[in-house]
């Protein structure tokens, strides 16, 4: 069960896996407390679900810090869950994160079902492109966005870079964000299909966060590997949404950190030293609170500290989703490996590898749902057919 | 070669890691696209068409660095990250930006790095080009051999003081006339008169390299174009002064036929004296300048003439030998008013020429083409007594000469001068101070008591030498005439 002790923990978790990105979380930490306190929430390990059990995983998306100015009713996530149910003629039984990065890491437990300990980032990540579900030029769904107003999308069969696009437009129309219901995923397709685990790594570590003392070593304690410790000199933001922040090492080497909606790369000296997919934070070196890419300024003292990414994602076939030059870094990606942790067992707990080993089954999308017969438009689910070769099984 | 050097041969800016510009560099290497090209140590790495801001200009910089290269070059001159700029700093590796094409600028450093002496006659044959279009202005010949060397060249008088151009931190040995390299990466070469030997003009650069410049094949090449210049300016001040000679000659020989022709010049000198500018008729008051040193006098006429200029005085002025003639013409004739603030003028004009040590005679004014002869004269007689007077500043205006100096001063002709010696000479080859006795009882009014007890001898003394004096002479004492001129030989022999 989640009570409501347990929000701050996760809360402090989730942000550190937004990797600088992920929304702002107040707000949602507040609705979350209310929630809980009138009634916890099961938090249900992916083992411990029946085989057939169907798992909606939910969030908003958009501009997530626009919730602190239109406010949500809280119905939204459960009206999003709703239609994709509805769509696709499934009874769902529990649901999971979109992201456990940031405010996606809360938003699940939001909606009074049975939240399992999955997600489909394993951190945060800007794009429909970048969940574990998505695959380049493979069409799924059905996705379903409902915003502050009730007004309803559904999208089905659409790639990734469409469905991106979609979205974009029903965003700009419905008000800056929306409650984002993926398509249902069967409970004993979740191991292949989703970052297992990951909302009990960011309860983990925001336990380990909260726990520390001022100023102990931070990135040891979260399993975690320190890239350097400095002063912001420079904050630059290019017009296209990138930018780079430079952090002078108390060593005197130069970090220059490059960001979109996430911390994306850490150079040192010139040299790549570390890299998404793995968690990139910058926390304040006197209070470890993560600094997020748009409130970091010069002059904030920082710790840049790397986080093991998801195994799922060192998989050699699904690494260039969200490997640097994913996001334009033409690099080759620089993740942890096992036993780079400055601390390989920490006391705090951290979890280094904790989902398991980077190769593994990889099954295909969607498989095994149950159908139904009376699917509006096709079966709602991706064919078998449309998979390229070398993907997939 | 070191990267400092090509700061002066292309249009380079250092945007990052200023302090290690003293990087050797022995190639230049362009590339269009990063982290394909392999460095060699000391190559200069010339990006195409790099995003300034981006991180691949930071991977490139730390690359280069492990290479062992030179550095970095990029377009544009803009600044970059303080991102860049700190690894730099920090790499110690310099990041050059251009202004112009890189692929232009790459091409001509790869040149300039492979075989510098090609740069060299490339910028010997520029300046001969734009040097070598005869006599202009040393401020425009400056310019252009500023533009050749892409950097401000500093003309410097013979005794260093800097003429045109910004002023030079290091020390020129004006004494020694050969070319020199300065301390800071400069040259200074010196332009010979024409005697081959007393530098006239130095041309100077500041160099811009440093320390470690002095010596290196960039400094080399400015030395060569500063002797193509030197010579340019050589050429160039020998055509002014035939020409400045020319004129001074034509001026000084109309003049000479001015006082020779008296109150009536003919037609023809009346015409080219037109044709010179000068009025024949009307007032004229003669200004004589004279030099003790010998100086070029042709040469400083038109200092002399701005001198007067600045002064308000617009005076004709001629050189002669050892001075100027000039005179200033009225309409109608210049009352003690006007005489005197002219007076204070020339004076004034005098002061500015300080340094030429000059003495000035001013006459009072004369009507008519006779009277310019007449008023030169009187100039002339006046500018001798002023070289004796340091009292009046060497300054003497006819108005306040008493008659006695006038007189006095006439007796000083060439011919009087010789003529009195002549006279005096058997005297002085005798026993007894004769000449000084003479004076002496001349100057007492021929009193024999007075001359003794000025002398302090006998009285009979006197009288015994004045006789001896009129024997070996040949003169009779007693004649007023005689006596004249005797008492004014006695004090021209004397000066």
């Amino acid at each position: 069960m989640i009570t409501e002790q347990d929000v701050a923990a996760l809360d402090s978790g989730c942000v550190l896996l937004g990797s600088g990105g992920g929304g702002p979380s107040a707000t949602m930490a507040t609705l979350l407390r209310q929630r809980l306190r009138a009634a916890p929430v099961p938090f249900l390990a992916v083992a411990d679900l029946p085989r057939d059990a169907v798992v909606v995983p939910i969030g908003f998306i958009g501009s997530t810090g626009l919730l602190d100015e239109k406010l949500p009713s809280g119905g939204e996530p459960n009206e999003a869950i709703e239609v994709v149910a509805r769509w696709s003629g499934v009874r769902v039984d529990a649901v999971m994160s979109l992201e456990a990065g940031g405010v996606n890491g809360l938003a699940a437990f939001c909606c009074g079902r049975p939240v399992v300990d999955a997600d489909l980032m394993g951190r945060a990540f800007p794009r429909l492109g970048h969940m574990s579900t998505s695959r380049a030029n493979v069409a799924a769904g059905p996705y379903a966005m409902v915003d502050a107003a009730g007004r309803t999308t559904v999208m089905d069969r659409c790639d990734p870079d469409a469905g991106e696009r979609m979205i974009r437009g029903a965003l700009a129309a419905s008000g800056g964000w929306a409650a984002f219901a993926h398509w249902p995923i069967r409970a004993v397709d979740l191991p292949g299909q989703a970052i297992v685990g990951s909302l009990s790594r960011a309860l983990a570590l925001g336990r380990t966060m909260l726990s520390l003392p001022g100023r102990a070593p931070r990135a040891a304690a979260l399993g975690g590997r320190l890239a350097g410790t400095g002063r912001v000199v420079e904050v630059n933001r290019s017009p296209s949404g990138r930018g780079t922040v430079t952090v002078l090492d108390h060593g005197g080497a130069v970090l220059r950190v490059e960001m979109e909606n996430e911390y994306q790369v850490v150079f040192r000296d010139g040299v790549a030293v570390a890299t998404t997919p793995d968690v990139l934070c910058l926390l304040e070196s006197r209070t470890g609170a993560p600094i997020a890419c748009h409130k970091i300024r010069p002059g904030h003292r920082v710790e840049v500290v790397q986080l093991a990414s998801p195994a799922l994602w060192r998989r050699p076939n699904r690494l260039a989703q969200v490997s640097p030059a994913a996001f334009g870094i033409e690099i080759p990606p620089c993740l942890m490996e096992d036993g780079d942790a400055d601390d390989p067992a920490p006391a705090g707990g951290g979890p280094s590898r904790w989902d398991g080993p980077p190769h593994g089954d990889d099954p295909p999308i969607g498989d095994g749902l149950p159908q139904r017969d009376d699917l509006p438009i096709g079966d709602g689910l991706p064919q078998r057919d449309d998979l390229p070769d070398g993907e997939g099984r | 070669m070191i990267i400092a050097d090509l700061f002066v041969r292309a249009p380079l800016v250092a945007l990052a890691g200023e302090t290690s510009t003293k990087r050797q560099v022995t190639g230049v290497r362009v590339a269009a696209r990063t982290a394909g090209a392999t460095l060699s140590p000391g190559e200069l790495l010339v990006l195409l068409d790099p995003d300034r801001t981006a991180w691949r200009l930071d991977a490139e910089l730390s690359r280069v660095a492990e290479a062992g290269a030179a550095g970095l070059l990029v377009p544009g001159t803009e600044p970059l990250l303080r991102s860049t700029v700190l690894l730099a700093d920090r790499l110690e590796m310099p990041v050059l930006g251009c202004g112009e094409d890189p692929l232009e600028t790459a091409m001509r450093l790869a040149v300039l790095v492979a075989s510098p002496e090609v740069d060299v006659a490339r910028r010997i044959l520029a300046a001969h080009r734009v040097l070598d279009a005869g006599a202009t202005a040393l401020a425009e010949m400056r310019d252009r051999t500023s533009a050749v060397l892409g950097t401000e060249v500093t003309v410097l008088a013979r005794d260093g003081a800097v003429l045109l151009g910004p002023a030079i931190p290091a020390r020129v040995r004006t004494t020694v006339p050969v070319r020199q390299r300065l301390t800071g990466g400069g040259v200074a070469v010196p332009v010979l008169a024409p005697d081959g030997r007393t530098p006239e003009l130095w041309l100077v650069t500041g160099g811009t390299a440093g320390e470690a410049a002095t010596g290196s094949a960039a400094v080399a090449g400015d030395e060569e174009v500063l002797a193509v210049a030197a010579a340019a300016v050589q050429r160039s001040l020998a055509l002014r002064r035939v020409d400045v000679e020319r004129d001074a000659r034509r001026r000084s020989g109309l003049l000479g036929e001015l006082l020779q022709a008296g109150d009536d010049p003919g037609p023809s000198l009346r015409r080219r004296a037109a044709e010179a500018g000068w009025r024949l008729d009307g007032w004229h008051t003669g200004i004589r300048i004279g030099v003790s040193r010998s100086v070029d006098v042709v040469a400083l006429s038109t200092d002399v003439v701005s001198a007067l200029a600045a002064e308000g005085v617009a005076a004709v002025v001629v050189a002669e030998d050892d001075g100027w003639m000039a005179w200033v013409t009225n309409d109608t004739e210049p009352g003690p008013g006007p005489v005197n603030r002219l007076a204070a003028r020339v004076r004034q004009a005098q002061r500015r020429l300080a340094d030429l040590d000059l003495h000035v005679g001013m006459a009072r004014p004369h009507l008519g083409p006779g009277g310019i002869a007449r008023t030169l004269s009187e100039a002339r007689d006046a500018a001798r007594l002023a070289g004796s007077r340091v009292e009046t500043g060497r300054f003497l205006h006819v108005d306040r000469l008493g008659l006695a100096q006038l007189l006095l001063a006439w007796t000083r002709t060439d011919t009087f001068v010789p003529a009195a010696k002549a006279l005096l000479a058997t005297l002085d080859s005798e026993p007894g101070d004769l000449i000084r006795t003479l004076t002496v009882y001349l100057d007492a009014e021929s009193s024999l008591i007075e001359a003794a007890a000025v002398l302090g001898v006998h009285r009979n003394t006197i009288a015994r030498r004045i006789a001896k004096i009129g024997q070996l002479l040949g003169v009779d004492l007693t004649d007023p005439d005689t006596r004249l001129a005797l008492h004014l030989a006695c004090r021209v022999a004397r000066i």
